[in-house]
């Protein structure tokens, strides 16, 4: 299991919905410790950060463990995990978001850049680099495209959008992508 | 497939890497499950059950039982060996400059093992942030996590939260103690007493570009109540640290001092001077904790020797020594350096400033140390432990960032 990437092959179905737990005997414990590491990549990817990510995931877990033992929808239920893990790093953006606008200067030493976040920073490509400028939902679809290989109609179930939408935002994205990385090498 | 989406499988994948399964715990099974449908009903009537319960239970034992209501944490009990949970803190700061996440992790101390782990609300203000730190009771199980920041020098910000581990280590609760701290006021360096009722810490009244009293503020956790010592004499009060449960331990210049805190408050410096490490090569004053009975000193010392190629051997030891004497009584620990650059006198100083005392366990035998390396010190063996939050925005040698 460990370094595959994150899609599972024809999944879809009650995804993209609310992170509640269902009543079905799939035990959400088994599918999270199936999955773990490759949903706390999921959300490495997206928050960049490791015990954020590991964070987000336990938060998935421990939402889905709260509404009951197992899940609705047993054949769905990566989908629906990966699902609650994207909600959980929308939050964490949303939450940076809010802090950026009403707390200007954050606490902390300058030297505090050593931490983990920094680091994948300093690290990043130009392609890590251009992707933290694009919109959520486009950074979203990439990631999920490119980094879990999930198809058009994965990703569509997923967000609960057409998959024409899917490939108009790969396209915009990817358009975008490409402009931030000429720019950055001028 | 274009070159672009060639770098963003392969940059993404990279990304992803970081998180190797070894660093990584697992998910852990909340303990609180759903009650059953099936037995809803009963909760109202459990609920009476328990009340007239409790209060059978306060009658029958006379009103004398310490209060456990009302938020305020039961009265440890003190853990007569090892203590079997250390926990650490450490701050991660994520997009950019604007973002903090604080987590307090439970370890195993045999180990050094994650066994659980809590979000901790971080403390966003426009000044600087000492960050958080941590200290403990003596049950091994009850701690207080401390956020301090504010805009200086005016307006200061303090938040509380108590900590409590599981029996099995492998759950923590935590939430945020009804302490308030006036603004003017800057708090650092807060302890835990040993019986987990009062939280001492270092007070400094900084107003308009001076600063007018410097002092300790003890407070009683349960009901607020708030005695200080204080004094306006130049200085300040640092390395604060309960040495049992009626004095507190700091240090103010170059000597450590036990002030009685059975006493109603009053001035600071009637305090009593006790024995001092030696400050180091450059002026750095290590810390120290002292044990329950006030009889010894546990603290760090560090010699730089220059080794005749532009760098230095350096020879940390942990050791106990009298505090009444200041004579050496045993040598804890020693871990040598070999090969140290010496950079001018900063970089000597924070290789002085890289060995320090952490926590020391009640029974006065154990002692969370970081000197280079962090881990326990038994009876004059070391045993390095793992994930220590190095990358903590924290205090001087990971001070305050480890506590059992």
């Amino acid at each position: 299991m460990a370094g595959e990437p994150v899609g599972a092959s024809g999944l879809t179905g009650r995804v993209g919905v609310g992170c509640l737990g269902g009543e079905s005997s799939v035990p959400v414990q088994d599918l999270f410790r199936d999955h773990w590491l490759q949903l706390v990549r999921l959300a490495m990817v997206l928050v960049g950060d490791l015990a954020t990510a590991e964070d987000v995931v336990q938060d998935a877990f421990e939402r889905l463990h709260r509404g009951g033992p197992g899940l609705r929808q047993p054949s769905s239920g990566l989908a629906y995990a990966r699902s609650c893990v994207l909600n959980g790093c929308r939050l964490v953006h949303r939450r940076a978001a809010i802090a950026r606008k009403y707390g200007p200067r954050l606490a902390g030493h300058p030297e505090s850049g050593g931490l983990d976040a920094m680091a994948a920073v300093d690290d990043a490509s130009e392609v890590m680099a251009a992707l933290q400028l694009l919109p959520r939902r486009q950074r979203e679809v990439i990631v999920l495209r490119y980094y879990a290989d999930l198809d058009v109609a994965e990703i569509a179930a997923t967000f609960r959008i057409a998959p024409g939408a899917v490939r108009a935002t790969i396209s915009r994205a990817l358009a975008a992508l490409a402009r931030s990385v000429v720019r950055m090498d001028r | 497939m274009t070159d672009l989406e060639d770098r963003l499988r392969r940059d993404l994948r990279k990304l992803a890497s970081r998180a190797r399964p070894e660093l990584i715990r697992g998910p852990q099974t909340p303990q609180v499950q759903r009650a059953s449908r099936t037995v809803r009903w009963l909760a109202p009537a459990a609920a009476v059950l328990a009340i007239v319960g409790v209060i059978a239970g306060i009658s029958l034992a006379g009103g004398h039982q310490p209060r456990t209501g009302s938020g305020q944490p039961t009265r440890p009990q003190t853990a007569a060996v090892m203590p079997r949970y250390y926990v650490t803190v450490v701050s991660r700061i994520i997009d950019g400059d604007t973002m903090v996440f604080t987590r307090a992790v439970v370890h195993d101390s045999s180990t050094g093992a994650a066994l659980a782990s809590v979000r901790v609300p971080t403390l966003v203000t426009h000044g600087s942030v000492t960050g958080p730190s941590i200290s403990g009771a003596s049950d091994d199980r009850t701690f207080v996590i401390t956020e301090t920041g504010g805009i200086p020098p005016y307006h200061r910000l303090a938040w509380f939260f108590l900590l409590h581990v599981a029996a099995n280590g492998r759950s923590a609760s935590l939430r945020r103690l009804p302490i308030s701290v006036p603004h003017s006021l800057a708090i650092a360096r807060s302890a835990l007493s040993p019986d987990g009722t009062r939280l001492a810490m270092q007070e400094q009244s900084c107003y308009r570009g001076g600063c007018y009293y410097t002092g300790i503020r003890v407070v009683t956790i349960a009901t607020g109540a708030v005695r200080t010592w204080t004094t306006s004499a130049r200085g300040a009060s640092f390395d604060v640290s309960w040495a049992g449960n009626s004095a507190v331990a700091f240090l103010w210049g170059k000597r450590y001092r036990l002030l009685n805190v059975t006493s109603g408050g009053g001035n600071l410096l009637a305090s009593r001077p006790i024995a001092s490490p030696a400050a180091q090569q450059y002026g750095y004053v290590p810390g120290a904790l002292v044990t329950p009975d006030q009889t010894k000193l546990i603290t760090s010392t560090v010699r730089n020797i220059p080794d005749g190629h532009g760098t230095d051997t350096v020879v940390a030891k942990i050791i106990e020594m009298s505090a009444r004497t200041g004579r050496l009584l045993r040598i804890l620990s020693t871990t040598t350096v070999h090969g140290a650059t010496r950079g001018g006198q900063g970089s000597a100083g924070i290789l002085d400033e890289d060995c320090n005392v952490l926590s020391l366990a009640p029974a006065g035998a154990n002692v969370l140390v970081s000197c280079f390396t962090f881990g326990r010190v038994d009876n004059n063996s070391f045993t390095p432990l793992p994930d220590f939050p190095s990358g903590s925005s924290t205090g001087i040698g990971g001070q305050d960032t480890a506590a059992w």
